[in-house]
Protein backbone atom coordinates (compact mmCIF):
# COMPACT_ATOMS: atom_id res chain seq x y z
CA UNK A 1 0.00 0.00 0.00
CA UNK A 2 1.34 3.38 -1.33
CA UNK A 3 1.32 6.95 0.87
CA UNK A 4 -1.66 7.90 -1.19
CA UNK A 5 -3.91 5.02 -1.03
CA UNK A 6 -3.12 4.93 2.47
CA UNK A 7 -4.23 8.29 3.16
CA UNK A 8 -7.37 7.81 1.59
CA UNK A 9 -8.31 4.75 2.81
CA UNK A 10 -7.82 5.94 6.15
CA UNK A 11 -9.74 9.68 5.26
CA UNK A 12 -12.42 7.51 4.41
CA UNK A 13 -12.72 5.44 7.69
CA UNK A 14 -12.28 8.68 9.68
CA UNK A 15 -15.35 10.02 8.06
CA UNK A 16 -17.34 7.11 8.86
CA UNK A 17 -16.74 7.15 12.24
CA UNK A 18 -17.51 11.27 11.93
CA UNK A 19 -13.89 11.98 13.36
CA UNK A 20 -14.47 16.04 13.06
CA UNK A 21 -10.44 17.30 13.15
CA UNK A 22 -9.77 14.12 10.99
CA UNK A 23 -7.42 16.69 8.50
CA UNK A 24 -5.12 17.50 11.70
CA UNK A 25 -4.34 13.56 11.48
CA UNK A 26 -4.44 13.35 8.05
CA UNK A 27 -1.45 16.07 7.71
CA UNK A 28 0.05 14.54 10.70
CA UNK A 29 0.26 11.36 9.58
CA UNK A 30 1.05 12.13 6.22
CA UNK A 31 4.17 14.16 7.52
CA UNK A 32 5.36 11.10 9.39
CA UNK A 33 5.55 9.31 6.17
CA UNK A 34 7.49 11.97 4.44
CA UNK A 35 9.85 11.97 7.35
CA UNK A 36 10.62 8.10 7.35
CA UNK A 37 10.54 7.92 3.27
CA UNK A 38 13.24 10.75 3.41
CA UNK A 39 15.34 8.89 5.70
CA UNK A 40 15.84 5.88 3.04
CA UNK A 41 12.33 3.88 3.55
CA UNK A 42 10.36 3.13 0.21
CA UNK A 43 6.70 4.16 0.25
CA UNK A 44 5.17 0.82 1.15
CA UNK A 45 8.09 0.00 4.43
CA UNK A 46 6.81 3.20 5.61
CA UNK A 47 3.20 2.59 5.91
CA UNK A 48 4.14 -0.91 7.48
CA UNK A 49 6.23 0.92 9.83
CA UNK A 50 3.39 3.23 10.91
CA UNK A 51 1.23 0.09 11.26
CA UNK A 52 -1.12 -0.01 8.66
CA UNK A 53 -4.67 1.67 8.26
CA UNK A 54 -6.26 -0.47 10.98
CA UNK A 55 -4.35 0.28 13.94
CA UNK A 56 -3.77 4.22 12.79
CA UNK A 57 -7.55 4.31 12.97
CA UNK A 58 -8.00 2.67 16.66
CA UNK A 59 -5.27 5.05 17.89
CA UNK A 60 -6.74 7.96 16.00
CA UNK A 61 -9.89 6.84 17.75
CA UNK A 62 -8.41 6.33 21.58
CA UNK A 63 -6.75 9.27 20.96
CA UNK A 64 -6.99 12.52 23.65
CA UNK A 65 -7.71 15.03 21.30
CA UNK A 66 -10.10 13.25 19.09
CA UNK A 67 -13.28 15.03 18.21
CA UNK A 68 -16.22 12.77 17.63
CA UNK A 69 -19.06 14.09 18.29
CA UNK A 70 -21.74 12.64 20.63
CA UNK A 71 -25.43 12.23 19.37
CA UNK A 72 -25.81 15.65 19.19
CA UNK A 73 -29.17 15.63 17.78
CA UNK A 74 -31.04 14.66 20.91
CA UNK A 75 -34.70 15.08 19.00
CA UNK A 76 -33.61 12.51 16.36
CA UNK A 77 -32.34 9.98 18.13
CA UNK A 78 -35.50 9.85 20.94
CA UNK A 79 -37.98 9.72 17.19
CA UNK A 80 -35.43 6.89 16.12
CA UNK A 81 -35.83 5.26 19.91
CA UNK A 82 -39.54 6.20 19.97
CA UNK A 83 -40.74 4.83 16.75
CA UNK A 84 -38.68 1.69 17.64
CA UNK A 85 -42.08 -0.37 17.83
CA UNK A 86 -42.76 0.66 14.24
CA UNK A 87 -39.47 0.15 12.44
CA UNK A 88 -38.21 -2.90 15.05
CA UNK A 89 -40.48 -5.33 14.20
CA UNK A 90 -40.40 -4.64 10.13
CA UNK A 91 -36.56 -4.69 10.73
CA UNK A 92 -36.70 -8.04 11.90
CA UNK A 93 -38.90 -9.36 9.61
CA UNK A 94 -36.73 -8.11 7.24
CA UNK A 95 -34.00 -10.17 8.94
CA UNK A 96 -35.87 -13.40 9.24
CA UNK A 97 -37.77 -13.38 5.72
CA UNK A 98 -33.93 -14.92 3.70
CA UNK A 99 -33.69 -17.37 6.48
CA UNK A 100 -37.21 -18.97 6.38
CA UNK A 101 -36.86 -18.86 2.58
CA UNK A 102 -33.93 -20.84 3.34
CA UNK A 103 -34.98 -23.25 5.72
CA UNK A 104 -38.41 -23.49 2.93
CA UNK A 105 -35.38 -24.73 0.34
CA UNK A 106 -33.89 -26.89 3.25
CA UNK A 107 -37.60 -28.92 3.60
CA UNK A 108 -38.42 -29.05 -0.37
CA UNK A 109 -34.87 -30.95 -0.66
CA UNK A 110 -36.09 -32.98 2.54
CA UNK A 111 -39.00 -34.18 1.33
CA UNK A 112 -37.75 -34.53 -2.62
CA UNK A 113 -35.61 -37.01 -0.46
CA UNK A 114 -38.02 -38.76 1.19
CA UNK A 115 -40.34 -38.57 -2.21
CA UNK A 116 -37.89 -39.90 -3.92
CA UNK A 117 -36.56 -42.68 -2.15
CA UNK A 118 -40.21 -44.01 -1.29
CA UNK A 119 -40.89 -44.32 -5.36
CA UNK A 120 -37.16 -46.18 -5.33
CA UNK A 121 -38.05 -48.57 -3.38
CA UNK A 122 -41.83 -48.69 -4.62
CA UNK A 123 -40.26 -49.08 -7.98
CA UNK A 124 -39.00 -52.78 -6.79
CA UNK A 125 -42.27 -53.63 -5.38
CA UNK A 126 -43.87 -52.45 -8.73
CA UNK A 127 -41.33 -54.72 -10.57
CA UNK A 128 -42.36 -57.67 -9.28
CA UNK A 129 -46.81 -56.95 -8.93
CA UNK A 130 -47.17 -55.30 -12.49
CA UNK A 131 -44.18 -55.07 -14.76
CA UNK A 132 -40.87 -54.53 -15.73
CA UNK A 133 -41.98 -50.83 -17.98
CA UNK A 134 -44.14 -49.63 -15.02
CA UNK A 135 -41.57 -49.96 -12.73
CA UNK A 136 -39.42 -48.07 -15.06
CA UNK A 137 -41.37 -45.54 -15.50
CA UNK A 138 -41.95 -44.71 -11.61
CA UNK A 139 -37.86 -45.44 -11.61
CA UNK A 140 -37.57 -42.82 -13.32
CA UNK A 141 -39.89 -40.28 -11.65
CA UNK A 142 -37.75 -41.55 -8.31
CA UNK A 143 -34.55 -40.74 -9.69
CA UNK A 144 -36.08 -37.36 -10.76
CA UNK A 145 -36.73 -36.71 -6.95
CA UNK A 146 -33.59 -37.60 -6.04
CA UNK A 147 -31.78 -35.68 -8.56
CA UNK A 148 -33.83 -32.50 -7.81
CA UNK A 149 -33.33 -33.67 -4.22
CA UNK A 150 -29.01 -33.43 -4.85
CA UNK A 151 -29.64 -30.19 -6.69
CA UNK A 152 -32.07 -28.14 -4.12
CA UNK A 153 -29.52 -29.18 -1.22
CA UNK A 154 -26.40 -27.50 -3.28
CA UNK A 155 -28.86 -24.54 -4.15
CA UNK A 156 -29.46 -24.57 -0.19
CA UNK A 157 -25.73 -24.74 0.48
CA UNK A 158 -25.44 -21.72 -1.56
CA UNK A 159 -27.74 -19.80 -0.30
CA UNK A 160 -26.63 -20.49 3.19
CA UNK A 161 -22.97 -19.08 2.06
CA UNK A 162 -24.06 -16.33 0.67
CA UNK A 163 -26.20 -15.67 3.88
CA UNK A 164 -23.39 -16.10 5.97
CA UNK A 165 -21.18 -13.78 4.41
CA UNK A 166 -24.15 -10.99 4.39
CA UNK A 167 -24.11 -11.66 7.98
CA UNK A 168 -20.71 -11.16 8.74
CA UNK A 169 -20.65 -7.74 6.62
CA UNK A 170 -23.48 -6.72 9.02
CA UNK A 171 -21.36 -7.85 11.62
CA UNK A 172 -18.62 -5.81 10.58
CA UNK A 173 -20.65 -2.51 9.62
CA UNK A 174 -22.18 -2.53 12.91
CA UNK A 175 -20.02 -3.59 15.51
CA UNK A 176 -17.79 -0.83 16.06
CA UNK A 177 -15.44 -3.33 18.36
CA UNK A 178 -14.72 -5.12 15.54
CA UNK A 179 -12.04 -2.87 14.49
CA UNK A 180 -10.05 -3.93 17.04
CA UNK A 181 -10.56 -7.18 16.20
CA UNK A 182 -8.89 -6.36 12.80
CA UNK A 183 -12.16 -7.04 11.08
CA UNK A 184 -12.27 -3.80 9.33
CA UNK B 1 -17.87 -34.43 1.98
CA UNK B 2 -19.51 -31.63 3.43
CA UNK B 3 -23.48 -31.11 2.41
CA UNK B 4 -23.28 -27.49 3.53
CA UNK B 5 -21.20 -26.15 1.20
CA UNK B 6 -21.56 -25.80 -2.69
CA UNK B 7 -19.85 -28.93 -4.33
CA UNK B 8 -19.89 -29.16 -7.78
CA UNK B 9 -19.70 -32.86 -8.04
CA UNK B 10 -22.67 -33.00 -5.91
CA UNK B 11 -24.56 -30.67 -8.33
CA UNK B 12 -22.65 -32.69 -11.46
CA UNK B 13 -24.54 -36.14 -9.90
CA UNK B 14 -27.71 -34.19 -9.04
CA UNK B 15 -28.33 -33.29 -12.97
CA UNK B 16 -27.05 -36.65 -14.18
CA UNK B 17 -29.81 -38.15 -11.94
CA UNK B 18 -32.84 -35.69 -13.27
CA UNK B 19 -31.41 -36.49 -16.69
CA UNK B 20 -31.36 -40.28 -16.65
CA UNK B 21 -35.05 -40.01 -14.63
CA UNK B 22 -35.83 -37.80 -17.43
CA UNK B 23 -35.00 -40.08 -19.84
CA UNK B 24 -35.92 -43.05 -18.27
CA UNK B 25 -39.65 -41.49 -16.94
CA UNK B 26 -40.66 -40.75 -20.87
CA UNK B 27 -39.36 -43.86 -22.60
CA UNK B 28 -41.05 -45.81 -20.48
CA UNK B 29 -44.35 -43.47 -20.22
CA UNK B 30 -44.47 -43.24 -24.52
CA UNK B 31 -44.17 -47.28 -24.29
CA UNK B 32 -47.49 -47.89 -21.74
CA UNK B 33 -50.09 -46.50 -23.96
CA UNK B 34 -51.18 -44.25 -21.31
CA UNK B 35 -54.02 -42.03 -21.94
CA UNK B 36 -52.14 -38.71 -21.01
CA UNK B 37 -55.32 -36.71 -22.39
CA UNK B 38 -57.73 -38.68 -20.23
CA UNK B 39 -55.33 -38.26 -17.26
CA UNK B 40 -54.66 -34.32 -17.64
CA UNK B 41 -58.71 -34.08 -18.37
CA UNK B 42 -60.45 -36.34 -15.71
CA UNK B 43 -63.02 -33.17 -15.39
CA UNK B 44 -62.46 -33.47 -11.25
CA UNK B 45 -62.94 -37.19 -10.85
CA UNK B 46 -59.80 -39.41 -10.06
CA UNK B 47 -59.02 -41.90 -13.29
CA UNK B 48 -55.92 -44.10 -13.64
CA UNK B 49 -55.77 -44.93 -17.41
CA UNK B 50 -53.47 -47.78 -16.16
CA UNK B 51 -54.68 -50.96 -18.59
CA UNK B 52 -53.69 -54.07 -16.01
CA UNK B 53 -53.52 -57.29 -17.91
Amino acid sequence: MNKQIFLKTLKKQLQKFGVKNSDDYLEYYSEYLDDLIENGSTEEEAVQKVGGVKKVLVEIISDNDVEIPQTSDRLKSALLIGSLPVWGPLLLAAYLVPILLLLAVLLIAVSFLLAGGWTLVGSFVVMTKVGLLYAGFQLGISLLFLGGALLIEQLFAFLTQKLFSFNKYLFRKFNVGGIRNGLV
Amino acid sequence: MDLFKFNSKIAFWGIILVVVGLVLAFATLFSLDFDISALINHGGSWYAPIKWK
